[in-house]
């Protein structure tokens, strides 16, 4: 990115895939950036992901059982819970969350740091500011995501076969054995597929609203609201397209 | 001698005056700048700064004068005209041409402008990271240098708080330090001494003078503060401010220290004299009503 221009999406994309290709070996400083980044974006979220997560395959495994019983066609519940926690609602789950929780904080932070010339600094010292900010934080979400819903479908499955077995009294054992038996490694890569591609959107976002930040310390609160409307528009929108490609 | 209307002077080491015969390090040509709402900040603005200088930009708020470093350096793109900083045309360069040149010119920002999530030793160590990666990787190494950075600005013993932790006066400081961490060969500060009180004032005027000397870097300084002006300005231009009509954003008057006390200019004299010829009256009738 040119000092002083504004921050496009193609600029952005262009510059951060420059900065990680130009020199792909990355310094110590730049690890350590990525690592705490890591740890507020993602590791931070883990209560709330979790939670989430555990409540959802709870009530999950209660409407469809209740509903497929009808239909005497309960022992689909564990199949069904194991589909749309992979390819549905873990990977959505996890964006909201990351959008309520990091994608807010991330353009709020950037927008901080550019109403307090924080970044005008940074371009005039000569720091590639996409490869010094955004980088480490692109990598982050890159990362952090895919992982988090990787254990959203775990923890998912975990409140299901609670319900299953304790509320329902069936054999918590048959609840994770039809899993194992249907279970295809396709629906995991879906899932972890669509959250690589919510977490590169989101970013994105992050970074575009923040960095185009204009005006005194309310340009804060107003980049941070609009960064995620944005991310849960794109986000729902991508998810429905998808759906309809991997159908 | 002094002429007409200046204070005396502090006892200071200023900068042996520039020789006009050298080579500028800053060219500035016919510069314009019209904001998108049509509105004119710079007006045909050209200047020479030279080796040595301590080169003062002054003028009343809103003349135009941050935007002018902005483009001085190189993070807002003019309307018109060239900005030739140490020989390059710094809007015709590269991103990495600019990184380049940029090692070699200091800014110090109004704000300070340290970055929050850093220490201040990290805050200064940042340009050496940067820039000189291998031979920074000697962790005792950087820690010296920086530790002498610090200490030159008498900011060693705060290297471990954070911006927050810090004061006015120690904010500049430390954005001092890190503007002359690489040993520019020009130093541009954006009001250094705005928000501060006289005693600051005084240490930050100092301290650019004399570290930007050391260093052997040119300093550029941006101000509406008069003191500071006469304290440290071998040269310099005045803008036009907003309240001048339409000689806004032009360069009213260009010349030594000496020359800005002697002009006849009406805005030059109104702001220099502090004469409050134009909205005394109307105060005036103000407190009678």
């Amino acid at each position: 990115m040119k000092p002083g221009r504004e921050y496009s999406y193609t600029s952005l994309c262009t510059s951060l895939c420059r900065g990680a290709l130009e020199r792909p070996w990355l310094p110590l400083s730049l690890w350590k950036a990525f690592f705490n980044r890591s740890l507020s974006i993602g590791v931070r979220a883990t209560p709330t992901v979790f939670l989430t997560a555990f409540c959802v395959g709870c009530v999950l495994a209660l409407v469809l059982e209740t509903e497929l019983a009808n239909l005497s066609m309960e022992e689909r519940v564990p199949r069904l819970i194991w589909i749309i926690l992979n390819q549905q609602l873990a990977p959505i789950l996890t964006a909201v969350v990351f959008i309520g929780r990091s994608v807010s904080g991330s353009a709020a932070e950037l927008a901080n740091m550019k109403v307090s010339e924080e970044i005008k600094a940074l371009d005039a010292m000569g720091v590639d500011v996409s490869r010094y900010l955004l980088l480490p934080m692109l990598g982050a979400f890159l990362v952090m995501l895919p992982a988090m819903q990787i254990y959203t479908v775990g923890f998912g499955l975990l409140g299901a076969n609670g319900v299953w077995s304790l509320i329902m009294g069936m054999d918590a054992d048959q609840f994770v054995l039809r899993i194992l038996d249907e279970a295809e490694l396709r629906d995991v890569l879906i899932g972890v597929g669509k959250s690589a591609l919510f977490a590169v959107v989101i970013a994105m976002i992050a970074f575009h609203k923040g960095l185009n930040a204009t005006g005194g310390s309310d340009a804060v609160g107003r980049v941070a609201t609009a960064a995620v409307v944005s991310a849960l528009a794109a986000v729902t929108l991508l998810n429905a397209i998808l759906t309809g490609l991997c159908l | 001698m002094n002429a007409p209307g200046i204070y005396p002077l502090p006892e200071m080491n200023l900068p042996t005056p520039s020789l006009k015969l050298s080579q500028p390090v800053l060219v500035v040509r016919d510069l314009v700048k019209i904001l998108p709402n049509g509105s004119t900040v710079l007006n045909g603005v050209s200047l020479d700064v030279f080796p040595g200088d301590v080169f003062t930009i002054i003028g009343g708020s809103g003349c135009g004068k941050t935007t002018l470093l902005n483009i001085l350096i190189g993070v807002e793109q003019p309307t018109a005209g060239t900005v030739y900083v140490l020989g390059e045309n710094i809007h015709r360069l590269s991103r990495r041409q600019h990184k380049c040149l940029m090692q070699e010119v200091g800014v110090l920002f109004q704000s300070g402008a340290l970055l929050q999530s850093l220490t201040v030793a990290e805050n200064v160590a940042l340009p050496f990271q940067q820039h000189h990666p291998q031979i920074f990787r000697d962790r005792e190494l950087l820690e010296e240098t920086v530790l002498m950075k610090l200490h030159a600005v008498r900011m060693a013993a705060h290297a471990g708080k954070y911006p927050r932790e810090l004061s006015g006066g120690m904010k500049k400081r430390a954005a001092l330090a890190r503007a002359l961490a690489l040993d520019p060969k020009l130093l541009i500060s954006d009001e250094p001494t705005s928000g501060l009180d006289p005693v600051s004032t005084k240490e930050i005027d100092n301290l650019t003078v004399t570290l930007s000397r050391k260093s052997g870097a040119t300093a550029i300084v941006v101000t509406h503060d008069l003191l500071s002006f006469q304290r440290i300005a071998t040269r310099g231009i005045m803008l036009g401010a907003e309240r001048d009509g339409k000689v806004r954003g032009t360069v009213l008057i260009s010349g030594s220290r000496e020359e800005f006390f002697a002009s006849r200019h009406p805005l030059v004299r109104s702001f220099l004299h502090r004469e409050d010829d134009g909205d005394l009256p109307y105060w005036k009738n103000r407190i009678r009503l």
